[in-house]
């Protein structure tokens, strides 16, 4: 039996690598769809559900069911995770009246998120710097909801 | 009793070495987006496993032959140095994701930031390598990444609705507000996730490394069969967290930290203690194998002397090997990038890799002149047919996917 | 293209150079891996020119290794200074490896191997013990 260098694998191999390369290149051209709008939305979700995974950190954090580490680096992640967004719609090519305004929206909305965050983070290190932690909670909860409602809509307009 | 602790051992261990810094993020990623509607990915990704490992460990044991000496030996040295250069690059991104998951489930135990911690674990890593025998190094990370059953602990503590997660398994269908292209993507990385390439490096030259025979072979399959189901079942636990307490909150997970919030929330503190030290124990126990199988590949192509039975003075090329490849991933850390990305994209190029080393095991196991009488039976055969055809399909789909998808935006 | 002389009879094992010694591993008397078999040297046939009849079939003399690994991949020959041999009277047996009947920490081919030893790890503490 002579069997070696088994073509029959070999051709298989460099079968797959071409239909791999040929599918990168065909689809290569594709890009994110819905335009300004599109990307306001994509932008809008991914700071709410930062600012919904925030307030659920520091939920646990007032019941006293995790660590303040734990709750500080999910809350920097998370204020991390908002700032992308934040930049990445200041950075939004708009063309009409009507993206610029969406931009304005969503860059208030997002505004909104980080702020909160950072109180929230500021509550964690120093906690005798706010006296209404229950409040802060409702406002960081608020904040990831209206964002939420609004990556939604936007979704639904593009 | 000694044989039965012995097989209890190998068991349990496969369970806490089962699970990775890939099967962590894709799962919880997967979990709180998609709910528990790709657990049939991880089915079939473990079943893959439990046959590839099955048979390049009887391989290694019977014929004493490790998986990339077979590669080249078989597919010749331009296919074979191919082979290769694919293999460890994918392996190299899976070292540097595993490190910089040791990183951040410190970070998330101290506040401590990670790139302060990267050259920590690195050191540590080199040194456990360096210096600890190698049963010592598998029993102690694998016992202590038992503790990631927290996961399955926390389903039960969350009360869920059991209907409907099962609904979820049974009747997969793409939930509202993900593209097809997404769901489909997220299945070819959960399938890299439970069938990364280097687990059989490792496998096959852990063999080697224990000094396998023929007789131990009911043993090894013991372990895979028994062993890597259940660290499955650890992985869908981690999915079906994130179903639980993410999904309906509209969390997406980005971060490490996200993946044990609902640990915190089903256990709290007692929780979160347990699947820290389960998440440092299962990445840094990844990140040993990863490192070893960066050395026994290119040790096994190259045929040079290898293997940590020996003294690192005599299998010095390997161990310079291994040195060189923390050091790079040391680099790429440093770079700032975000090791949960990095953790991504090795998943999913794990899933294009696998066909270079399963199909020369897939043909030395049918080998005579290597296996003798073990040679694959024939039921064995079958499933391996059938799982050629669906890693090859996979490793197709992985590139054209992560490009229409945006890499799953 | 004439036709050629069946092939004389041989006693022993019968050996295809491609399937059964490229690529193969070579473990030393002690089983220490010491390289993979790169390519094979052969013993001299004249070039270009017509053999005469009755001269002895061509013999492997050696095992090489190093650089000609790359030039079997991408073509060329490296000058015969540059071959590390391991000559074929050391070869003590063929089977899924080649045994040698020698040590290989002396040998051509393992140099880098103790050159990387000698000047790095045995340089880092603990790198001459075994681990523990």
């Amino acid at each position: 039996m002579k069997y070696r260098r088994p073509p029959a694998a070999q051709r298989m191999v460099a079968a797959a690598v071409l239909a791999a390369l040929t599918g990168s290149v065909l689809s290569g051209c594709a890009t994110m769809s819905g335009g300004a709008t599109g990307d306001a939305a994509r932008s809008v979700s991914d700071a709410a559900s930062a600012a919904q995974s925030a307030a659920l950190a520091f939920e646990q954090h007032l019941g006293e069911r995790t660590t303040d580490a734990a709750t500080g680096v999910t809350l920097d992640d998370m204020l991390d995770e908002v700032q992308t967004a934040a930049t990445s719609v200041a950075e939004l090519e708009v063309s009409t009246a009507d993206e610029r305004e969406v931009r304005q929206t969503a860059a208030a909305t997002i505004r909104e998120c980080s702020d909160s965050i950072v109180a929230a983070r500021e509550q964690v290190s120093d906690p005798g710097v706010t006296s209404d932690a229950g409040a802060l909670l409702h406002r960081l909860e608020a904040a990831a909801d209206a964002a939420s409602e609004l990556g939604d809509e936007l979704e639904e307009r593009q | 009793m000694k044989r039965l602790l012995g097989v209890a051992l190998g068991i349990l261990t496969a369970i806490g070495g089962f699970v990775d810094i890939g099967d962590l993020v894709t799962n919880a990623v997967v979990g709180s987006r998609f709910g528990l509607s790709l657990v049939w990915v991880v089915v079939v990704g473990v079943i893959g496993i439990c046959l590839f490992a099955q048979m390049s460990g009887r391989v290694a044991a019977v014929s004493g032959r490790a998986t990339f000496e077979i590669i080249r030996e078989r597919l010749g040295p331009r296919a074979g140095l191919a082979n290769l250069a694919a293999s460890f690059l994918i392996n190299l991104l899976t070292l540097t994701a595993e490190v910089g998951g040791v990183a951040l489930a410190l970070q998330l135990a101290s506040s401590v930031e990670p790139t302060l911690w990267v050259p920590v674990a690195a050191f540590a890593v080199w040194l456990v390598i360096w210096r600890v025998k190698f049963s010592v190094m598998e029993n102690v990370t694998g016992l202590l990444g038992l503790t990631l059953i927290v996961f399955a602990v926390a389903v039960f503590l969350l009360h869920p609705d059991w209907a409907e997660l099962a609904g979820q398994a049974m009747a997969p269908s793409v939930p509202a507000g993900e593209t097809g292209g997404a769901y489909w993507y997220y299945a070819v990385a959960l399938f890299g996730a439970a069938m990364t390439p280097y687990e059989v490096f490792f496998f096959s030259s852990g063999a080697v490394e224990e000094k396998w025979t023929r007789k131990d072979i009911s043993q090894s399959r013991l372990n895979v069969v028994i062993g890597f189901p259940l660290g499955g079942i650890l992985s869908i636990s981690i999915a079906a967290c994130a179903a639980i307490v993410l999904m309906p909150r509209g969390i997406e997970v980005t971060t490490l930290s996200q993946v044990v919030q609902p640990v915190v929330e089903a256990g709290g503190k007692l929780a979160l203690a347990f699947v820290l030290v389960g998440v440092v124990a299962a990445t840094f126990g990844a990140a040993l194998e990863t490192t070893l199988s960066s050395g026994y590949t290119l040790a096994q192509f190259f045929g040079w002397s290898w293997g940590k039975f020996r003294r690192p003075a005599q299998a010095a090329r390997f161990h310079i090997a291994m040195i060189v490849c923390l050091l790079i991933g040391l680099g790429i850390l440093a770079t700032g990038v975000d090791p949960i990305l990095v953790t991504e994209y090795s998943v999913v190029f794990s899933a294009v890799a696998l066909p270079l080393t399963y199909i020369p095991i897939l043909i030395v196991a049918n080998d005579k002149q290597y296996m003798g009488r073990d040679v694959n039976g024939r039921l064995t055969n079958a499933f391996g047919m059938i799982y050629l055809v669906i890693i090859v399909v996979a490793a197709v789909a992985a590139i054209p996917l992560m490009i229409v998808t945006g890499a799953g935006a | 293209m004439t036709e050629l002389d069946p092939a004389p009879e041989y006693h022993g094992q019968v050996l295809d150079a491609e399937l059964n010694l490229l690529d193969r591993q070579v473990l030393d008397v002690d089983e220490v891996p010491v390289t993979v078999v790169d390519d094979l040297e052969l013993s001299d046939v004249p070039w270009g020119e017509p053999i005469p009849p009755g001269t002895p079939a061509p013999v492997i003399t050696a095992l090489l290794s190093g650089p000609v690994l790359g030039t079997r991949i991408f073509g060329g020959r490296p000058p015969a200074s540059r071959l590390h041999r391991i000559a074929w009277r050391h070869v003590a047996d063929v089977g899924i490896v080649v045994r040698l009947g020698i040590r290989g920490g002396e040998l051509d081919v393992t140099w880098v191997e103790r050159w990387v030893r000698d000047h790095i790890i045995a340089h880092i503490p603990g790198g001459r013990h075994d681990p523990e």
